[in-house]
């Protein structure tokens, strides 16, 4: 079974994110592989060896210092990687950024394409479903479980009310919440192997799409500008001879300042 | 004239409060307003939107799956190009964003979601939406031609109240078919609040100590009738299930009350609850970086604070 997975990166959850003319600047910050997509990675390759033959291709939108983050991904156990790298990428929006990931993962020709639920950078969460819409393929968003048999699957979701099951025909994209999956790590051994995987770079060009069909030009939202956000005044420590007292404080400031409760 | 459709939710034939949220919002972009429901029991929720301004609803009912990814966007899409509307408004819910992501890309439109303001500027809708999870906030406006899909942060907007109102009714034309269908539906277990709708949140971090350290926080939840966060920390400790963590990678909230237990205050946490009315930090480290944003701090052990704290609010409430 073939099998694909959606990949970005974004900066580290831990990084501050720094602004330069209204704008986020991560130039100088760790970039990592977006947390939901570890658990797509993770996915797809527990899938996979549950059916000897499959094989597992990453495909990401970056540039030159992506190859880390890529390699990072084959040590765990992805067999190859396509690199989309093309400079007038930039500023793209994520239909026009789901329209180049669907032309490189058609000529894979995949059963099953997973993602994270939405990149912990923008939280769009548009892109993988763009591209399930784009293919004709069914989806279902924030997965907690999976079960694939021949040409078809049923996974299970969190809901707003509870849990859903939904059951459709492969091909199928699927997006991945946090809890589908516990993420391994790579061993020794992955990651001497992963040296040797197969890293594909392509342009726009390679994949049969026009530089136009990118890019702010024709993007459909446009960032007029950044800031961070207000932060509240200072609040206080309420003290006590004891821990009832200071509840006790907490309680008279809830009830008549805050009035809260 | 600007044309806005709001898409409502709605349970047990009643609609969500969510709507008059939606209604609110939609009040600040435009002055036509239609309103959809999808799902089965629709058409009777229907009459209803009319109570909070909408004069045409759309039903999508009869025969159809309680969820379809690909049907219910499919038949909205048909919708919005027929009565061409300029925006259509939905929840960030599990439900709206998903049906609105799909919405989006079906129709090539301008999709800008978890929107927490809408003004009018001279050149259409300006939405401020926070990235990162909150540690910057960004001013987004849609580029070209309509339609534009937006989703609104719950509990952010305010909601216009219900009134004597009724919306004419039409039926939407189903889709032509279904790639995947919703089989199936667990409800949620009896009681539990969504931490997204809670007005209350009692959070628990990695100074709960164990699994069983939650135990007062959940008594707590129960007494009070709030929901139950949790840290990053105790998520990846495996104390408590992933769906109560708050956080970047976790959900993000915005009640009036959120009171963190032991909680130390990572950036990555602070992200998904700094948004909340008032916040109070319980914890026995006063250098916990979490004090520097509570509106209340108390220095003391949880296990004593919090049970004291359920005992004299249930006394308040006497």
């Amino acid at each position: 079974m073939e099998f694909v997975v959606l990949v970005k990166e974004v900066p580290d959850t831990e990084a501050r994110i720094m602004l330069k003319d209204g704008r986020p600047d991560l130039s100088d910050t760790t970039m990592v592989i977006n947390p939901y997509d570890e658990y797509a990675i993770e996915e797809a390759l527990r899938q996979a060896e549950k059916r000897p033959g499959s094989t597992v291709t990453l495909v990401m939108v970056g540039g030159e210092s992506s190859r880390k983050n890529i390699v990072n991904a084959l040590a765990l156990g992805v067999d190859k990687a396509v690199l989309i790298s093309d400079p007038a990428l930039a500023g793209s929006d994520a239909l026009q950024t789901a329209r180049v990931l669907k032309a490189a993962v058609e000529q894979l020709k995949p059963a099953v394409i997973l993602a994270g639920k939405q990149g912990v950078d923008y939280d769009f969460g548009l892109t993988a479903i763009a591209v399930a819409e784009m293919l004709g393929m069914p989806h279902v968003g924030i997965i907690t479980k999976l079960e694939l048999s021949d040409g078809s699957f049923r996974a299970e979701s969190d809901g707003d009310d509870g849990k859903l099951i939904t059951e459709g025909k492969l091909p199928a994209v699927f997006t991945a919440e946090k809890a589908l999956n516990e993420p391994r790590y790579a061993s020794l051994r992955g990651i001497m192997a992963a040296k040797k995987k197969p890293l594909t770079v392509k342009t726009l060009a390679d994949l049969g799409l026009a530089v136009d069909e990118v890019g702010p030009a024709k993007a459909k939202v446009h960032m007029l500008g950044c800031e961070y956000p207000k932060h509240k005044p200072p609040g206080r420590i309420i003290e006590g001879e004891t821990v009832a007292e200071k509840v006790a404080g907490l309680v008279k400031a809830l009830r008549e300042e805050a009035k809260v409760i | 004239m600007v044309k806005v459709l709001i898409v409502g939710e709605f349970i047990g034939g009643q609609l969500k409060r969510s709507v008059g949220e939606l209604a609110g919002a939609a009040s600040i972009i435009g002055r036509e307003l239609h309103g959809a429901l999808l799902g089965p029991g629709s058409a009777a929720v229907c009459p209803g939107l009319g109570r909070y301004g909408v004069t045409q609803a759309f039903g999508l009912d009869g025969g159809v799956p309680a969820y379809s990814s690909d049907g219910y966007p499919a038949a909205l899409a048909e919708l919005v190009r027929a009565q061409g509307y300029d925006y259509v408004l939905l929840m960030q819910s599990q439900f709206g964003r998903d049906l609105g992501a799909r919405l989006a890309a079906r129709l090539g439109a301008g999709w800008l979601n978890d929107v927490t303001r809408l003004e009018m500027a001279p050149g259409g809708v300006v939405a401020t939406k926070p990235l990162y999870a909150g540690k910057v906030i960004s001013k987004q406006r849609f580029m070209g031609a309509g339609p534009n899909v937006i989703t609104l942060r719950p509990k952010i907007f305010a909601a216009v109240e219900p009134r004597e109102g009724s919306a004419t009714v039409e039926s939407m034309a189903p889709p032509s078919a279904y790639m995947s269908q919703v089989v199936g539906l667990v409800p949620k277990e009896e009681g539990q609040i969504d931490l997204k709708e809670a007005d209350i949140i009692i959070t628990g971090g990695r100074g709960v100590g164990g699994p069983q350290g939650f135990a007062p926080l959940r008594e707590f939840a129960k007494a009070v009738g709030c929901a139950l966060g949790s840290s990053r920390a105790a998520v990846d400790a495996g104390w408590i299930p992933h769906s109560h963590q708050v956080g970047q990678t976790g959900k993000v909230v915005n009640p009036q009350l959120y009171i963190a237990c032991g909680v130390s205050g990572a950036i990555q946490h602070l992200a998904g609850m700094q948004t909340s009315k008032y916040i109070v930090a319980i914890n026995s480290n006063e250098n916990a970086p979490i004090f520097k944003i509570a509106d209340y701090g108390i220095i003391a052990d949880l296990f004593e604070a919090v049970p004291e704290l359920q005992r004299q609010i249930l006394a308040l409430r006497e």
